[in-house]
This record gives structure tokens, C-alpha cells and sequence, in this order.
């Protein structure tokens, strides 16, 4: 199992989110700021099986939006192990 | 015409004397404008220097330089984000410190409220020129410089209103709260006005043509022309000063090009310089150093209110605003330096008030001496003790050993280059070249060696390198269009490619090369949570090594206090520098709980210290990392 952590700015959060959802995916949301982005952005948090991480990131590469300035970054993915997962 | 013959040689003689003691202040290590006001008080005692100007020409001559200088060069984004707390300190903090400084002499020394309450508003200027400089060198957070710079160019303008409103006070004997508070609203929003109007007038101007001469001319035109247009029209020069100026260095930013930009901002450097001189060396010959010594208690009333007044409006008045970094406070208290324009405001005194008039040019200069001597001097070690520096050792270190590598290698190129032509002989040759050589390749390797000690200093480096090539690029340009090889429609063209290259390069957050993300592969993603007060340096001190961060607000753990979490994805190798970073930023931090949480039904229970760690870092292993 795996724990997506994905940073994206607001704008680009609920077209993502909504792609994620319908390709079956559940995410949670938080509100964040500054850093990578800079400006409000979102961090998203996705468990996974391992073999859904590439359909995840192709979905979020597809859905997030150019930025305006070519040294920003769209988006930012942490792609991390989990030992355990559990929805109780 | 007659009147200002004379007065040809003696601004020349200023001049001269101003550089020399320049000059000499390096020497001897004292600040610049204390040495002017040092020599100002020698001369007025040994020679007949007179200087004969009205207050009006005073203020109308040294202040538009000085003020729209500041305006020029602040960034109306970073102004903006902290425009409330600027905004606290600027108006109802100068009207604070009038009050104040103005009821503590007068209930102090007994001195007459009138002149006191003058006092108090003309002495409510700050001028944080030399500290800003130790931030800069020191490289503290830039939002201090901010803070300060905008707070010292907001209450020039509120300060010499209310000054203006108060001295008319003092001169008809009546005021009127109302027409007092309208007054001041007429004439700083009348002020505030006419700059922007001139200014965005002149702008479009500017924008139209890219002749960096012409420009700079045109900002003289608006500089000058804004303060005498709204002197005329009875509202705030100085305000319209600093709108006007405030456009220019913004928005006029588009309309001129970074050769425009820089030869303007050392135009107005220059000329602040000499305004600022000027004003210092008149004060020395205004003084009369007898009397300065029989006032000495006076002097010693008027510090300590300013320092009062000062407390205030930083620990008590800016709590109204948003939050501070409670480091930042006593830097704050400490940087509220007084300068030129205290000065000039006590030089404008009308002569009309006779002996009052050399009593608070005398306390002024008290004022003024002080803070630049015993807050100016100090404020680098305040900052080093509040751990607010950011410039470590190694990048000082880097800075040292290139300049060293680079002045090696242009002197080792160029003895090489006489000797291809002809200007030194083979065997002089022989024996200086490899002494060169190696005493070039030493320094490189040591430049070297410090860069991979600190990789984080590779993007700086970076930076710069594209920053020097792209100016070397110019400067070929320049050389070309010059002897003749190219056309002028050619070199334009080229020049304005170079400098869009150059415009991209500059990176516009306050810390430095934060755009490029991490150096080299993240292999682990770091979670630290911390205290809201310590936000900004944990994120500010991670950011600047390379280390970006997104803040998530969050809270709660024993205290229940608001806190932060950070998320900071770390390079192969480098958790410990990470951890090390987070944990100078981040100190150990003693609270006071008046209950344990959850033992509401006990009796209230005396406060007791609770150590709290800095912050808390969890670490996880990243197992793949993709940025888009």
C-alpha cells in the first residue's frame, strides 16, 4: 500500500480532485500555504494499492494546468510506503 | 538672482568636506553621518561658515531626495502584505509618540506643552537607513526590513503633517481637535493625491520611451515637482513624494528597462546622499556646542521618552495588528533609529520662536546622536543574540573565497595577456607564471571545497553565475554598438533580449534561490510541527538551504495552541542538515499553564513551567518523488 501526498495550487485541486474521484480513487483534502507553490494551495492524501499509483499520477499530470510562470511547478507528489492501512 | 552667488562655493566647500570626512570615517570605523555632524560641530565653532537658508528651502530642497528615494525602492507587494502593521505604526503611532514624548517632557522637565507636543511629532520620523544595511548584510528576514523601511517612509509624511498641524498650534495659540483631526485627513489624503496623479501622469511618459536619461530626468520632474505642486495646493508634499515615488519604483518598473531601473536607483542614491549629507552638516554648524553640554539633562528626558514611546507603539500598539514573530519585537523597539528628517524638521523651526528654537534642534540632535551611536552600533549583535541571522559562516566563508579565486585568475589573465603582447619578456615571464598559476588554482579548489562542505550554496552560486554571464553579454553589446560593428536598431534589439534574460533571473521572494525546489533527489519527506511564533524563521531558515516548504495550520497536543505543519521534501543525505536547521530555528521554549488541561474539577493550581520542545520532526522515506 501506498500514501500519496500530492501539492497543487487551489486552482488546480478540484479539477484534479474530481478526475481522482471518478477514476475511482478517495482522497482527503487539507488546506495549505506557501512553499512549493507559494501561493493557497491544496495537499491531497490518497491510499493506494500499489499498482493504481501510475493511473493517480498520470491523472493528476493530465489535469493540473500550466502554471503561469515557467520555474513554478504544477504540482508536487511524495509517493510513500505504508505498512499498514486501515478504514475502520 | 544676487543671494545665490555665494552661494556656488559654499555648496562646493560642503561637498568637499562631505567626501573627505567620508573618507576618513571608514578609517576610523565610525558611521558616516556622525562624523559629518562631528566636523559640522568643529566648523561652527573655528570658522565663520554661515549658512543662510529658510526653513522653507530646507525642507524643500533635502526632503523630496530623501523621501522618494525610500518610496522608489520599496516594493509595493511586500508592502501590501504587511500594510496593517505598517499602517498601525505610521499613523496612530506617530500621533502615540507625539503624545507621549510631548506629555513626558513636559510633565518631566517642565517643558512648555506647546513646544513639547512640536517636538514630540517632529521627532516621530524614524530613519532605519543604517540598520537596514546590517540586515542586509546579516541577512535577516527581509519582512523586518520591510517593516521597517515602509513604517519610516509612511511616517515621514503622517509625522511632518501632524508636526505641521502642531506648530501652527503652537504659533496661533488655539487648537481644535476637529478641525486638528480634519486637517490632518485634508492635507496627508490632498497629498497622497496629487503624488499619485502626478506620478501615474508621469508614468505614462515614462513608459513610452527607453532613454534612461530622459527617464531619470523625468523623475527628478516628479520628485521636485510633486512636492512643490502639493506644497502650493496647502496639502502634504512629503505624502505626494512618496506616492509618486511609490508608483514609479512599482508599476514605472514595467515601463523601464533593469539599465533604466539601475541607473536610476544610483541616481537617486547618489542624491540621497548628498541630501543626506547636507542635512547632517548643517546640523553640526547650527549647534552650539556649549549649549548642546548645559542641556545635557534636557537631552537625556527627551531619549528616554522617545524610548518610552517607542516601547509602546511596538509591544502594545502593533499587538492590534496581525501577529509578529515575538523575536522580531525587540529588533523592531531597537531599529526605530532617527534621522535626517527629524533634523531637517528641527532646521525648519520658524526663527520666530527664538530661544525654544535652538533648545529643540539642540534636544533633536540629542535625539538623533543616540540612536544612530547607541542603537545603530548595537543592532548587529541584538540580532546575532536573537539568532535572526541567517547568513551563516559558510556562505561569508564562499563570498571570501571567490572574490579571493576571482581577483587571483583577472590578475593572473591579465600579467598573461601582456606577455602575448609583448609588454613583458620571456623570461619575467617565466618566473611570475607558475608562482600565478598556482597561487590561482589554490583558490578555485578552496572555493570548491567550501561549496560541496554547504551544497546549498550551489544554487546561490548558480544564480549568480547566470547573473554574470548575462551581464557580460551587455557589456559585449555595449563595446560593439560603440566601435561601430553593429547598428544601433541592432544593439537595442539585443540589449532588450538580454535584459528580458536578466528580468526572468531575479527572484522576487525574500530568500533567495526558493524557486528551484530541492537540490538533488528527495529521498524522504520531513513533517515538522511547530509553534505559530516560530513559523517563520523554521520556514524562512529551511527555505533559503533549499528545503521549500508547504504549511498546513494545524493544532492542538498538550496546550492546545494553534501550531503549524510543515512538509518539506529532503534530499538524499541531508535529514541531519535538515534537523539541524529546524532545530537552531526552533528553540526550546519554557510556557506557563495556570491548569493541566483536563483537570478542570481540581482547585486552580499555581502556573507551572511546562518544558516544551521546539518542535517536532517525523521523517518518512520517500519511495518515489515526481514534481510536475
Amino acid at each position: 500500500m501506498k500514501l500519496l501526498v500530492v501539492i497543487l495550487s487551489d486552482v488546480d485541486a478540484e479539477n484534479v480532485l474530481r478526475k481522482l474521484i471518478e477514476a475511482g480513487h478517495r482522497a482527503t483534502r487539507i488546506s495549505s500555504t506557501g512553499g512549493f507553490l507559494r501561493r493557497g494551495n491544496t495537499t491531497l492524501l490518497m491510499g493506494m494499492e500499489e499498482n493504481k499509483v501510475d493511473g493517480a499520477l498520470d491523472i493528476i499530470r493530465a489535469n493540473a494546468q500550466p502554471p503561469e510562470d515557467a520555474v513554478q511547478r504544477r504540482a508536487t507528489i511524495f509517493v510513500l510506503n505504508l505498512s499498514r492501512y486501515e478504514q475502520v | 538672482m544676487d543671494n545665490l552667488a555665494p552661494l556656488v562655493p559654499l555648496v562646493l566647500i560642503m561637498l568637499t568636506i562631505a567626501s573627505l570626512v567620508a573618507i576618513a570615517a571608514r578609517r576610523v570605523r565610525i558611521p558616516y553621518t556622525v562624523a559629518l555632524v562631528l566636523v559640522g560641530l568643529v566648523l561652527s565653532v573655528s570658522s565663520p561658515l554661515r549658512i543662510d537658508l529658510t526653513p522653507e528651502l530646507i525642507l524643500s530642497i533635502f526632503l523630496p531626495p530623501l523621501v522618494f528615494e525610500s518610496a522608489f525602492h520599496l516594493n509595493l507587494r511586500e508592502l501590501r502584505r504587511n500594510l496593517v502593521t505598517i499602517g498601525l505604526l505610521a499613523v496612530p503611532g506617530v500621533v502615540l509618540t507625539m503624545l507621549l514624548v510631548g506629555g513626558i517632557l513636559s510633565l518631566g522637565p517642565g517643558m512648555a506643552l506647546g513646544s513639547a507636543l512640536v517636538f514630540g511629532a517632529l521627532i516621530a520620523a524614524t530613519d532605519p537607513v543604517s540598520v537596514v544595511a546590517i540586515f542586509r548584510k546579516l541577512g535577516t528576514p527581509k519582512r523586518l526590513e520591510v517593516l521597517l523601511e515602509g513604517e519610516s517612509l509612511f511616517n515621514d509624511g503622517t509625522a511632518i503633517v501632524i508636526f505641521g498641524i502642531a506648530l501652527s498650534a503652537l504659533e496661533t495659540g488655539q487648537f481644535d481637535l476637529v478641525s486638528g483631526v480634519i486637517d490632518f485627513f485634508r492635507i496627508g489624503g490632498g497629498g497622497i493625491v496629487v503624488g499619485f496623479v502626478l506620478g501615474w501622469a508621469v508614468l505614462q511618459l515614462i513608459g513610452r520611451i527607453d532613454d534612461y536619461l530622459v527617464e531619470t530626468t523625468l523623475t527628478t520632474v516628479i520628485a521636485y515637482g510633486s512636492y512643490l505642486l502639493a506644497e502650493q495646493l496647502h496639502v502634504s508634499g512629503v505624502l505626494a513624494v512618496v506616492a509618486a515615488g511609490l508608483i514609479n519604483g512599482n508599476i514605472g518598473e514595467r515601463g523601464m528597462s533593469p539599465t533604466t531601473r539601475i541607473v536610476v536607483l544610483n541616481f537617486w542614491e547618489y542624491v540621497a546622499f548628498l541630501a543626506n549629507s547636507a542635512v547632517f552638516l548643517l546640523i553640526g554648524l547650527a549647534i552650539d556646542l556649549p549649549k548642546l553640554l548645559v542641556n545635557w539633562k534636557l537631552i537625556l528626558w527627551a531619549i528616554a521618552a522617545v524610548l518610552v514611546s517607542r516601547a509602546v507603539s511596538i509591544y502594545l500598539l502593533s499587538r492590534l495588528g496581525p501577529d509578529l514573530p515575538s523575536r522580531w519585537r525587540p529588533v523592531l523597539f531597537w531599529g526605530g533609529l532617527r534621522g535626517a528628517i527629524a533634523l531637517a524638521l528641527a532646521l525648519s523651526l520658524p526663527i520666530e520662536l527664538g530661544a525654544d528654537r535652538e533648545t529643540l534642534i539642540l534636544i533633536t540632535f540629542g535625539v538623533v546622536l543616540f540612536t544612530l551611536l547607541a542603537q545603530g552600533l548595537t543592532m548587529g549583535q541584538l540580532v546575532r543574540r536573537l539568532q535572526l541571522v541567517f547568513r551563516t559562516e559558510e556562505h561569508i566563508e564562499f563570498e571570501l573565497r571567490h572574490a579571493r579565486a576571482l581577483a587571483a585568475r583577472t590578475g593572473f589573465n591579465h600579467i598573461q595577456q601582456l606577455h602575448q603582447e609583448g609588454l613583458i619578456s620571456l623570461p619575467t615571464w617565466d618566473r611570475v607564471q607558475p608562482v600565478l598559476r598556482q597561487r590561482a588554482d589554490a583558490l578555485a579548489k578552496a572555493v570548491q571545497e567550501v561549496l560541496q562542505r554547504a551544497p546549498s550554496l550551489q544554487a546561490d552560486e548558480f544564480i549568480a553565475a547566470r547573473r554574470e554571464e548575462l551581464r557580460a553579454q551587455r557589456g559585449v553589446l555595449a563595446n560593439l554598438r560603440r566601435d561601430g560593428v553593429i547598428a544601433e536598431d541592432t544593439y537595442v534589439q539585443l540589449v532588450a533580449e538580454v535584459d528580458t534574460a536578466l528580468d526572468l533571473s531575479r527572484e522576487d521572494w525574500p530568500g533567495g534561490p526558493f524557486d528551484y525546489g530541492p537540490a538533488g533527489d528527495v529521498k524522504q519527506l520531513m513533517l515538522v510541527v511547530v509553534h505559530d511564533r516560530d513559523l517563520e524563521s523554521v520556514s524562512h531558515a529551511l527555505a533559503i538551504r533549499n528545503f521549500p516548504s508547504t504549511r498546513i495550520q494545524s493544532s492542538g497536543g498538550f496546550l492546545r495552541q494553534s501550531n503549524h505543519t510543515l512538509l518539506a521534501g529532503v534530499p538524499n543525505g541531508m535529514v541531519e542538515q535538515a534537523v539541524t536547521i529546524v532545530e537552531n530555528a526552533a528553540r526550546d521554549r519554557v510556557e506557563y499553564v495556570s491548569s493541566l488541561a483536563g483537570a478542570q474539577l481540581a482547585p486552580p493550581i499555581e502556573p507551572h513551567a511546562v518544558q516544551v520542545r521546539g518542535a517536532t520532526v517525523f521523517v518518512f522515506d520517500v519511495e518515489r518523488y515526481e514534481a510536475i
